[in-house]
């Protein structure tokens, strides 16, 4: 089981906060190496995700879904993939309270537990590799958000 | 009577010149007519439900010809036969639910390999998740996840057996002493992963497969049934060579079926060559156990009784021949001590692992640590010599053959003369100095002793030890016993020979061995003597037990060879005599010709005696049949069925396996260094010195792995952390070490030649003699070694936690 979180401060209130990251379309931009996106409702969405751990490379298809909601405060989502012969099962939870300066302040954490493939091959290389790819994400909300 | 002009000889392996130039003879060197290959789809997960399977985007990759999935399974074949009573449905892929990583979802058959592959990633697998459990103690708490539903527990054989009076040895004992052990889940990662041909010939309704599977061929049947195919529909041909084994291979019988119905369904012939992260994952290996034992003992270091309770992980299916782990060494429980009373209570627990069965040693590694350890704890306790303590425990050598409590007859052997030898070839006598000296400098060395008395040829029989007395009693119950081994010696009319076994050797000189054996009975020479290796069960002789497994060959099939062999020999006597106008007793045979003894001049060839058989019956004596051919199918006869106490001869012959190890911890990285490795052995007839001389430095190998280096290791979510070789250590030519050898001889009186096995021995007794003396190295800090493998890292927190290093 992979455990990651942190807290950061973004420049826009928690009502905008909070419908960008329960936009699919907006989140599923901000995750590395998207390949496709599609909605296929308010609450679910399915992307095509290119991973990379040491020479495991390729496509994993990974669908999303909204299980927690309570705007503008908090959401949870959770994610399911496969592929490379591997498994993702994640939980990501949003937190917001107001920040300095009008804007928000955004606690999230993960779960991740990874099977197959990637775990038996690449378990020593996925801490480094997930928190890369998780901070990735978080940095691109930040930035885009604070585009918008 | 024959004279030996080859057995005994140093004889180099007739194999070896194919095999080290790459010129073998493999499954993957074979090509059937429109062969198509297959891929597995494996589960990532360790435990989960299979909601649904959708392959109509992989069915639709051009090149893809047929996918079988959990449903196929459900309708072409039959859960597994096992050798216990359960409810327990195994197949050869996951059907509603997956139970470990690696465990097949689904098959793709394309036209090559790497369409195939494409195709996997096409396929899309709803699953949900369950909770997992891998460690054997957890999975028999009440709140653990369930991996049979229709067994109820993870408890999934347990059987209690009482052997004398336990009770009153341990309420009469001056003391008693226990412990806790835990042994590790490895392997034996054999050069040559599983590798399967299957080819279903619908005019005929016969089903070809080509395999390195190495018996026992009691799988056949078992592979039959699972296809639901008539026995004599099933031809299964093992090609001449096999890159290794060591059990492991005995557990490919699901991937016959698997690649069977593959072919069945698909209608064209089906190639599948597992690659190495599959063989890590998903083939087999040795069982992980948790055991307590127990020891009665008297004041003077005599060992009254035992109590054994054993947990062993058999991953997550009970797949035959487990349990053989638990069972197999029944016989030999006691090892090499006069033992009188033993109770065992033994479970055979699931948890979401890969499954296990047969690896190199089987059931005797994980047995004689608990022992010899606990023989170690013995003479600590009481401040006698560990070798002073086994001296006075052993079985001595004028009871043979003895038979031990549970029902073993062991035939032979020499227990204190080959320890003397052990501690002679140490130098035992000047080691306490030694080590004085270096714990002076601060340097840990530690010695260490371990000996196994060595099953060979497992009796069919011992495996319905599984159930309780009571169902064997029960009429129409059908019991099994033997441990035959078959081969056929054929002069052919040019005076040369063929000769078949139904062995599946993998590396061991099977053809070696036999062309001497033959050579000596015949009066031949080894280059007459062509052995054909490759196995068909379509039109070689064979029995049940078939196969190279369990150390038997050395044993049964040297002695089906040599009673072939004697047949056709008589009969060249016969003939010779008819020729000659003598008697067959005042002939003898050597050199291509048979002779009279007291005027060999007057002689006729073996070629012209063949020649006679086939090209002139007229000339043979009056009612004999023409040719020159014999068969012998060999058998022990002490391999009974298991009586109503359930005691049982588990196996046929028993050497012995003695090793003295003497290590080095390095203070700074944890690391055990073995400086000296004494291994002495006690195989009965030694039938070529330079094939036992390998095997018992293979058997040391092997052992070395198990003890410091190779481990399977899940985490908590039954994910495997050893998918490569990058984490799942192999002893490699820079681990081994040198081995001093010698032997000692005492013929078994159950075999022809007064051979026995010695390809698993030191497997056996290596593990825990490293452990002993790990554990003597670090003494000084009060160390208590009783799990495996000795790593560095953990050999490094236990100096660093008591202040070592």
């Amino acid at each position: 089981m992979l455990h990651f979180d942190g807290t950061f401060d973004v420049k826009a209130n928690k009502e905008k906060v909070f419908d960008f990251l329960l936009d699919p379309n907006a989140l599923a931009n901000c995750l590395p190496d998207l390949q496709k996106v599609e909605v296929i409702s308010p609450d679910e969405f399915k992307v095509r995700v290119k991973v990379g751990i040491s020479f495991i490379k390729g496509d994993m298809d990974m669908t999303f879904k909204v299980i927690e909601r309570d705007r503008p405060t908090h959401a949870k989502l959770q994610a399911r993939g496969t592929g490379l012969g591997s498994s993702v099962d994640m939980t990501n939870t949003f937190d917001l309270a107001d920040g300095p300066d009008g804007g928000t302040r955004m606690d999230w954490k993960a779960d991740a537990s990874v099977g197959g493939m990637i775990a038996s091959i690449g378990q020593r290389l996925l801490d480094n590799g997930a928190q890369k790819m998780v901070t990735e994400l978080f940095d691109s909300i930040k930035t885009n958000l604070e585009k918008q | 009577m024959t004279s030996h002009k080859w057995v005994g000889q140093p004889l180099k392996r007739l194999e070896d010149k194919r095999l080290l130039t790459g010129v073998g003879s493999y499954v993957d060197d074979i090509t059937v007519p429109n062969m198509h290959h297959a891929a597995v789809l494996r589960s990532p997960y360790a435990h989960a439900l299979i909601k649904s399977i959708d392959v109509s985007e992989a069915l639709a990759l051009p090149g893809v010809t047929g996918i079988v999935t959990g449903e196929d399974i459900l309708k072409m074949s039959k859960p597994f036969a096992v050798a216990i009573i359960s409810p327990q449905k195994y197949y050869s892929m996951a059907t509603d639910k997956v139970r470990f990583v690696g465990e097949p979802v689904a098959v793709v058959v394309a036209v090559d390999k790497a369409t195939a592959e494409d195709a996997l990633e096409l396929i899309s697998v709803d699953y949900e998740a369950l909770n997992v459990v891998v460690d054997p103690e957890k999975a028999l708490l009440p709140d653990a996840p369930i991996l049979h539903e229709e067994v109820g527990s993870n408890a999934i054989w347990h059987r209690t057996l009482n052997y004398g009076e336990p009770d009153r040895a341990f309420a009469e004992a001056d003391f008693t002493i226990k412990e806790r052990f835990v042994f590790p889940k490895y392997s034996s990662t054999p050069m040559e992963t599983y590798a399967v041909i299957a080819s279903f010939d619908p005019s005929n309704g016969v089903l070809t497969i080509w395999s390195n599977f190495h018996g026992p061929w009691t799988m056949f049947s078992v592979a039959a049934k699972g296809l639901k195919i008539p026995e004599q529909k099933l031809r299964l041909i093992v090609p001449p060579d096999i890159g290794g084994g060591f059990g492991i291979k005995s557990s490919a019988y699901p991937y016959l079926v698997l690649m069977g119905l593959a072919s069945m369904k698909t209608g064209v012939p089906v190639k599948w060559i597992e690659d190495r992260r599959e063989h890590l994952m998903a083939s087999s290996s040795g069982t992980d156990r948790i055991s307590y034992v127990e020891a009665a003992v008297k004041n003077d270091g005599k060992i009254t009784a035992l109590r054994l309770k054993t947990l062993d992980n058999v991953g997550a299916y009970v797949r035959a021949p487990e349990p053989g782990c638990t069972l197999r060494p029944l016989g030999n429980y006691v090892g090499a001590y006069k033992i009188k009373h033993l109770s065992a209570d033994v479970y055979c627990v699931a948890t979401n692992k890969l499954p296990t069965g047969p690896n190199r040693g089987y059931g005797c590694q994980q047995h004689y640590f608990g022992l010899e350890r606990i023989v170690d704890m013995i003479a600590k306790k009481l401040d006698i010599d560990p070798a002073e303590l086994r001296f006075r425990n052993f079985i001595q050598p004028e009871e043979f053959p003895y038979t031990t409590p549970t029902g073993g007859i062991y035939d032979s052997g020499n227990y204190p003369e080959t320890l003397k030898k052990a501690l002679k070839l140490a130098d035992y006598e000047n080691f306490k100095e030694i080590q004085k000296k270096a714990r002076a400098e601060g340097r840990y060395v530690g010695l260490g002793m371990a000996i196994a008395v060595d099953p060979s040829v497992s009796n069919m029989g011992y495996i319905t030890v599984a159930f309780e007395p009571e169902v064997r009693a029960a009429p129409g119950y059908l019991p099994k016993s033997g441990g035959t081994h078959s081969a056929a010696v054929k002069v052919e009319s040019y005076g040369k020979v063929n000769v078949t076994v139904d062995s599946n050797p993998q590396g061991q000189g099977h053809e070696t061995v036999i062309s001497m054996i033959v050579a000596d009975e015949l009066g031949l020479t080894p280059e007459d003597v062509n052995v054909v290796a490759e196995f068909d069960s379509f039109t070689r002789v064979w029995s049940i037990p078939a196969g190279t497994y369990s150390s038997r060959f050395g044993s049964v099939g040297t002695s089906a060879v040599a009673g072939a062999a004697r047949k056709v020999r008589k009969k060249m006597l016969e003939i010779a005599a008819h020729v000659l106008n003598t008697s067959p007793d005042e002939l003898d045979i050597g050199d291509g010709k048979a002779f009279l003894k007291n005027d060999p001049e007057k002689s006729i060839t073996i070629k012209r005696i063949a020649g006679l058989a086939h090209w002139n019956p007229e000339l043979l004596p009056k009612d004999m049949e023409p040719g020159l051919h014999a068969t012998c199918v060999f058998n022990i006869p002490t391999l009974k069925p298991p009586d109503e106490k359930d005691r049982v001869n588990s196996s046929g012959t028993y050497g012995v396996a003695m090793d003295i190890v003497i290590v080095e911890i390095m203070k700074d990285s944890g690391e055990v260094k073995i400086t000296k490795y004494v291994s002495v052995h006690d195989a009965g007839t030694i039938i070529n010195p330079l094939i036992v001389e390998g095997q018992i430095y293979g058997s040391v190998i092997h052992g070395i792995g198990g003890a410091l280096f190779e481990e399977m290791v899940y985490d908590d979510e039954g994910q495997m952390l050893t998918g490569t070789f990058i984490d799942y250590l192999c002893p490699t030519s820079v681990e081994a070490v040198r081995i001093d050898i010698d032997h000692v001889v005492s013929p078994s009186p159950f075999t022809t030649l007064g051979s026995k096995g010695v390809g698993e021995s030191s497997t056996e007794s290596c593990p825990v003699a490293i452990a002993a003396a790990v554990e003597d190295a670090l003494s000084p800090l009060g160390v208590r070694i009783t799990e495996l493998p000795a790593t560095p890292e953990k050999i490094w927190k236990i100096m660093k936690e008591r202040g070592g290093s």
